[in-house]
């Protein structure tokens, strides 16, 4: 390429402000001037005349740059933003009605939950200046990152609530759902990559699971492998290997099944049937059902007036059952709306996308999502279990 | 009346448009718009669809388009890119990349079947490429 033909391209890709297409612009450009040359000294034109008329029938630069630079900026996704905005508004009404009953110490929550809402802010703003492609490099540091957490919080833990050990660092409580986000990186870059075989995952997998069964979590374990199958169903083995992967469990999780009701203690089987018929078992494992089922048939749809009554972890796992106590039918309505318009957007950008490491990010990012969503949406309707 | 405005014409050449002169390429460049104009924006659509049934990269295409008879990217070929990059924005098209930094676009299951849709249904051609160019 010679004067005119660089001094073109120079003039095309200055007006392009993404770095990205200014690269892939600029070889497609070049691409097509030499070809044009080419075909011009081929009619009998001198390099220089061949060259000068290859340019001239490109047409004007600066407005091929300047539209090329308009098809190529980056967009702000204004409904993402929303609706982040509006789920972290919402998120701070379980802390208020709460303080209002007048049930838990609203300061410490209150900053506690200031304190997340900028680390949130702080990583989607980060999120969006950095190119997600460059971390599929890093798939094996993510994963030692997440083995790292979960080892040392069942090596080393300080407290432990309910049987399950935590590290607790000044304000700063590390628990094993904080692994999760590293193993998920670290399985978008693994399912990408061709040359790890089958047998290369499953050990990858199954060390991981154990892990997470030492701490124990049933379910952080129970999201951690449902994100684990489903990304397996967009990942380069193809769909005849992921299916014949995800029976073999289901088939061997059913036999277990069926072993453990036949061996399992008393208490393990009143809590199954206190799930499958509370009525019988109000004052015992059933005790959850029935309250949970009075508390949202007195809600109704504008949310409970006068009196209100304590719900157990009320800004934590029944957050979804609080939150329609307090304000009624319609309000658990928006919210659900609200949630699921997250999914929809995912589901749209996840056809629009080029790029499998993409794909995967988004497939498996939802699950995680919907998964905790379902479950406490079908566990408070009384569909699912609770832990 | 006639002779009043043919009249005017000659004053008016005299003074006002005296300094006024096409040069030869600017009269060709007039008359080329003029030719273009007559081109309507869903033929050429539709002609970059066919011809993209089968992989071509941007040079090839223009040359295709050129041979068709078809005049609004002559002089103008970069703007044949800015249509292609909008078409596979638009998941119409995708591209491939070969080693010698040639880009090779191809008509996606969305491209074939709102190519389809025009062919079969001249009458609303108009309304189903409108599609082809949202932002």
């Amino acid at each position: 390429m010679n004067k005119k033909g660089e001094d073109f391209l120079k003039e095309v890709t200055n007006h392009i402000k993404s770095k990205e297409a200014k690269k892939f612009v600029g070889t497609e450009l070049e691409f097509h001037l030499r070809q044009a040359k080419k075909t011009w000294i081929e009619k009998g034109l001198s390099e220089v005349d061949a060259e000068k008329k290859a340019v001239q029938e490109m047409g004007s630069p600066t407005k091929l740059g300047l539209e090329l630079n308009k098809l190529h900026r980056p967009r702000i996704d204004w409904l993402i933003v929303i609706l982040l905005v509006t789920a972290m508004g919402l998120g701070f009404l379980p802390i208020i009605s709460l303080g209002d009953a007048g049930l838990m110490d609203v300061n410490h929550f209150l900053k506690n939950k200031v304190i997340f809402v900028i680390l949130g802010v702080a990583i989607a703003l980060g999120m969006m200046m950095i190119d997600y492609r460059k971390l599929e490099k890093f798939g094996w540091l993510f994963y030692i990152v997440g083995v790292f957490i979960l080892l040392s919080i069942h090596l080393f833990p300080n407290v432990t609530v309910n049987g399950e050990p935590f590290i607790k660092i000044g304000p700063i409580v590390i628990e094993c759902l904080m692994a999760v986000p590293f193993f998920f990186l670290a399985w978008a870059s693994f399912f990408n990559n061709s040359k790890l075989k089958v047998w290369h995952l499953g050990i990858l997998f199954l060390f991981s699971l154990y892990l997470f069964l030492m701490i124990p979590n049933l379910s952080t374990t129970f999201i951690y492998t449902m994100m684990v199958f489903v990304m397996l169903w967009w990942s380069k083995l193809g769909k005849k290997k992921a299916l014949i992967i995800t029976v073999v469990p289901i088939c061997l999780s059913i036999i277990g099944g069926l072993y453990f009701w036949s061996s399992a203690e008393e208490y393990q089987l009143q809590r199954i049937l206190g799930y499958l018929n509370p009525e019988n078992y109000a004052d015992g494992a059933g005790y959850m059902y029935v309250r949970l089922t009075e508390l949202m048939s007195s809600a109704g749809w504008f949310g409970i007036s006068g009196k209100k009554e304590f719900i157990p972890a009320a800004h934590t796992d029944l957050v979804f059952a609080s939150l329609t106590y307090y304000y009624g039918y319609l309000f658990a309505l928006f919210l659900v709306l609200i949630l699921s318009l997250f999914v929809a957007r995912i589901m749209v950008i996840s056809y629009k996308i080029n790029g499998h490491y993409g794909k995967l990010l988004l497939v498996g990012g939802m699950t995680l999502f919907v998964v905790q969503f379902i479950y406490n949406v079908g566990m408070i309707l009384g569909l699912l279990p609770t832990f | 009346m006639e002779d009043q405005l043919k009249g005017l014409r000659k004053s008016l050449e005299k003074t006002t448009f005296k300094q006024l002169d096409f040069s030869e390429q600017q009269r060709k460049q007039v008359h080329k718009k003029i030719n273009k104009s007559y081109e309507n924006d869903e033929d050429i659509f539709l002609a970059v669809l066919r011809l993209l049934i089968h992989e071509k990269t941007g040079y090839e295409l223009a040359q295709l388009l050129r041979g068709r008879g078809i005049q609004k990217f002559e002089e103008n070929e970069g703007f044949l890119y800015t249509l292609l990059h909008r078409l596979e924005q638009n998941g119409f098209i995708q591209s491939s990349w070969d080693y010698t930094g040639a880009k090779y676009y191809r008509l996606d299951n969305k491209g074939r079947k709102i190519l389809r849709k025009a062919e079969n249904n001249t009458a609303k051609k108009r309304f189903i490429l409108k599609e082809l160019m949202q932002e």
